[in-house]
């Protein structure tokens, strides 16, 4: 049994991490519970803010579902179970998993695969030495590795920009959707099986990976 | 590094530190080779001497990067969108993949002759390692203390962020075209 603190009308939950994985639950409740216990959740700016601090224990929280979180860790993995708002994370070493948002996501990790659920609206995700893999995304996306491969499924009503050094690109678009489509790869091969048209903007570039566009 | 004789004689100087970071350069050099690879590198330091050299200084290359000094922080966050502009441009009409990262501190390092040292340009050094290609990311240090509004930019904020060997939290933006 954890800690609970109640939510003041608007607030975001922000965690500063070092070295434990963290873990936030969104489930139907309206406050939110903190395990272990003695780990405390400060308000900031003028209640805009739950901060919350860990070294190197992990860190449980329980949420609301639909609030917005930002998290910035350094070894940890970090983990949001369930549907959020926005969503902001950034992890040096560790490996990011978020379920699914109906705001936007910035996902930013140094070495760590990233994973997203479904994003209802922009998302970011940016890692220099790990996978990415996006499930569905409402709106823009933009995705960058250096060394790893990259998946996104889109609505196709935004901007999609990929970019990675040495993996390969797939994007599966939503039925009916038909792109301006500009990929480029320096050695390997493009597949693009949906027609050109002029509903989203397509933007996909690796050096030496392969690109793959079709229809979910 | 000879040390200086006395404290009094350490100069530092405020300003703005900023390191690009050219993403993908190695790969370029064992596919297209050397030739190739030297000309993208070229295209590239040109393109950063027209737009730091009336703003700012280079301060020194770093293989496929530089750091950059800006005694003004406007200074540093309008020339790097600018950069960010030339590059795409080119990535995209020459076929070049110049995607660069841009990070930017502002603080207090020590002069040491040309060079810059200290913790304020390990922060710089770390922020551009989480910029994604095209992306110029910006400390709220550096954020505070604009001397004049920017016209047609806006910050975005990417959330708090936690760096190895460094202490506190920092708290960085992206830098875009409004």
């Amino acid at each position: 049994m954890g800690t609970r603190y109640s939510i003041p009308p608007g607030a975001r939950l922000k965690v500063l991490g070092v070295s434990g994985k963290v873990r936030v639950i969104s489930e139907g409740r309206t406050d939110i519970e903190i395990d272990p216990p003695e780990r405390r959740i400060e308000i900031h700016d003028d209640g805009r803010v739950m901060e919350t601090r860990s070294r190197s224990t992990n860190l449980e929280i329980r949420v609301p579902h639909g609030l917005n979180v930002s998290i910035g860790t350094v070894s940890g993995d970090v983990e949001l179970d369930g549907r959020f708002g926005t969503v902001k994370v950034s992890s040096v070493s560790g490996s990011i998993k978020i379920g699914d948002t109906a705001g936007d996501a910035d996902i930013r990790s140094i070495a760590g695969q990233i994973v997203v659920g479904d994003c209802g609206g922009c998302c970011r995700a940016n890692t220099k030495s790990g996978r990415i893999a996006i499930e569905h995304v409402g709106g823009e996306v933009l995705a960058h590795t250096m060394s790893g491969s990259i998946q996104v499924g889109t609505a196709g009503r935004d901007e999609v920009s990929l970019k990675t050094i040495s993996g390969r690109l797939e994007v599966h678009v939503d039925r009916g959707r038909a792109p301006r489509a500009k990929l480029r790869t320096l050695s390997g091969k493009i597949s693009n099986a949906l027609p050109p048209g002029d509903d989203f903007e397509l933007r996909a570039s690796t050096i030496s990976g392969s690109i793959e566009v079709s229809e979910r | 590094m000879t040390p200086p004789s006395t404290a009094t004689d350490v100069r530092t100087v405020e300003g703005a530190i900023a390191f690009t970071d050219l993403s993908g350069f190695t790969e370029f050099c064992a596919l297209r080779g050397d030739l190739e690879a030297y000309t993208l590198l070229s295209t590239y330091e040109g393109a950063l001497r027209r737009h730091v050299d009336s703003r700012g200084r280079i301060v020194k290359a770093l293989g496929d990067g530089f750091m950059l000094w800006f005694a003004e922080a406007c200074d540093a966050v309008e020339v790097a969108l600018a950069l960010q502009a030339t590059f795409e441009e080119m990535s995209y009409e020459d076929d070049f993949p110049l995607w660069v990262r841009i990070g930017i501190h502002f603080g207090r390092p020590i002069a040491h002759g040309d060079d810059l040292v200290g913790h304020d340009v390990n922060v710089a050094a770390r922020i551009v390692d989480l910029a994604a290609p095209g992306e110029v990311l910006v400390s709220q240090a550096c954020t505070d203390v604009m001397s004049r509004p920017l016209e047609g930019i806006a910050f975005e904020e990417v959330g708090p962020v936690v760096m190895r060997g460094l202490p506190e939290a920092i708290t960085l933006f992206r830098a875009v075209r409004a």
